[in-house]
């Protein structure tokens, strides 16, 4: 079967997350925080993808995330667009199976995309103490949706007759 | 040879039924029909359980498709009243909204809520009327409880309205009891708690109560000199008052609104007062009372 399911499969997963963002998660706040779940699906992108192809695919969730979006359109743009682009710069020196792995790239390209987003917001004077903790929670949050996604990308795309994360980097 | 056998059977015949006539007969077939008894007992108890049994096992199958067909009955029955539950509910919800809308000194659009911001740093909503509607930027956005934003984008089917809990978002209001004038802004992020308000510029030292109702006072910002937000609404109540001595400048007191943010799916837009809105179509001439002709 052809490696182009994996981003296919991908963007279902991308449009499925955003419409859940924009209709589900307000419902159920942990720790009064709302769930980010973009964010782990462009580390997994990151991992699985090409570079251009996860470019592409983190230009389209940015711009489908700042649709919905009141802040101003292209402030996710920036930090989609860098974690994608350090994840997949420095994806040979990890084990990307590894569900260590999958908790702490998990916690880092949360954070880095969320602190991105939150200076681009226009929101930056307020107090950094109050904002710390929101990071911190989400980024935890989407650690552990990082090891979920892994998990059952992973497994539906082996379904499919293909090895995700397995690529020549030349390519 | 003959003759005496037929006597011989003819005596033990006369002998026997002699012998049932006497008490001891009686004790004989005692003892052996009371010897048989709980063998004739149990074979009649096995009789019956097997019965019963084959009974249960012809009848196993149909209660089986009995219970599969109440069951289903049962879910039907659920999924009915979950359904007429939900329909009293929002009818109620509409009922109210309409005795709002008619009540209210404006002009009101119902708008339904189609999205929410998926972002954790801006507290908007996406509602399905837009500029075909007629609605503008700057518009007030509430609900039967209170207020619940301003339009900030209007598309031509859809309009962002920004909440009031947003930190952008800053509303005049007073308080109703301790008769203060301050502006309400959102604290999602500086207060670090989801959905709550404060309201800044109240004077250092004023007795605020807890519990106070807080409303639009009307007044206009210096930029826009048209008051956004109407007088009346309800914004909130006080939760939690700032203590004295860690207000600087102005008192800063904590809200929570009246409206539940995180569970709005209705809202009305309001579009100026009723009073001041034109007719949405003139009159066309032809239906226009001709004047009075003279003699």
């Amino acid at each position: 079967m052809s490696r182009s399911i994996i981003p296919i499969l991908v963007v279902i997963m991308l449009v499925a997350l955003i419409s859940a963002q924009c209709t589900i998660t307000h419902r159920w706040p942990i720790g009064e925080v709302r769930i980010e779940l973009i964010p782990p699906l462009l580390l997994y992108m990151a991992f699985t993808l090409n570079l251009p192809i996860s470019l592409l695919l983190g230009l389209l969730a940015a711009t489908l995330y700042d649709s919905f979006s009141g802040g101003p359109f292209g402030a996710s743009l920036v930090p989609y667009i860098a974690s994608v682009s350090l994840f997949c710069a420095v994806r040979p020196i990890f084990f990307r199976n590894r569900i260590t792995t999958q908790l702490i790239t998990g916690f880092l390209s949360a954070w880095i995309t969320l602190i991105l987003q939150w200076i681009l917001s226009g929101k930056a004077m307020y107090s950094w103490h109050n904002v710390f903790p929101k990071l911190l929670r989400l980024s935890l949050l989407c650690s552990v949706l990082a090891v979920i996604y892994f998990t059952v990308l992973d497994a539906m795309a082996r379904g499919m007759g293909q090895e995700p994360g397995r690529f020549n980097e030349d390519e | 040879m003959r003759q005496r056998s037929l006597y011989g059977v003819l005596g033990v015949l006369l002998v026997l039924i002699t012998l049932t006539r006497f008490s001891f007969a009686n004790r004989v077939k005692d003892f052996f029909s009371g010897g048989f008894i709980p063998f004739i007992d149990f074979s009649t108890r096995l009789q019956e359980s097997s019965r019963i049994l084959v009974d249960r096992f012809k009848d196993y199958s149909s209660l089986q498709i009995e219970n599969t067909e109440l069951k289903r009955h049962v879910g039907e029955l659920s999924a009915k009243v979950a359904q007429i539950s939900e329909l009293e509910r929002e009818n109620r919800e509409f009922r109210s909204m309409l005795d709002f809308r008619n009540r209210s000194d404006l002009k009101l659009i119902p708008a339904r809520v189609i999205a929410r911001d998926p972002s954790n740093w801006w507290q908007t909503i996406l509602i399905d009327r837009g500029s075909t509607d007629g609605l503008t930027k700057d518009m007030p956005v509430l609900t039967v409880e209170g207020l619940v934003g301003k339009t900030i984008e209007v598309a031509e089917t859809t309009a962002r309205v920004l909440l009031i809990t947003d930190e952008n978002c800053k509303v005049p209001g007073w308080l109703r009891e301790s008769a203060l004038y301050g502006i309400i802004q959102g604290s999602a992020l500086a207060g670090g708690v989801s959905y709550q308000c404060r309201m800044t510029f109240l004077t250092r030292g004023s007795q605020v109560k807890q519990n106070d109702q807080v409303f639009t006072s009307g007044l206009a910002s210096a930029s826009n000199l048209d008051a956004v937000f109407p007088k009346g609404i309800v914004i909130g109540t006080v939760a939690s008052v700032q203590d004295v001595a860690k207000s600087v400048l102005y008192q800063e007191v904590c809200i929570t609104p009246a409206v539940d943010l995180a569970h709005i799916n209705e809202v009305f837009v309001g579009m100026g007062s009723k009073s001041r809105i034109p007719a949405t179509k003139p009159a066309s001439p032809a239906k226009e009372t001709p004047p009075p002709r003279k003699p």
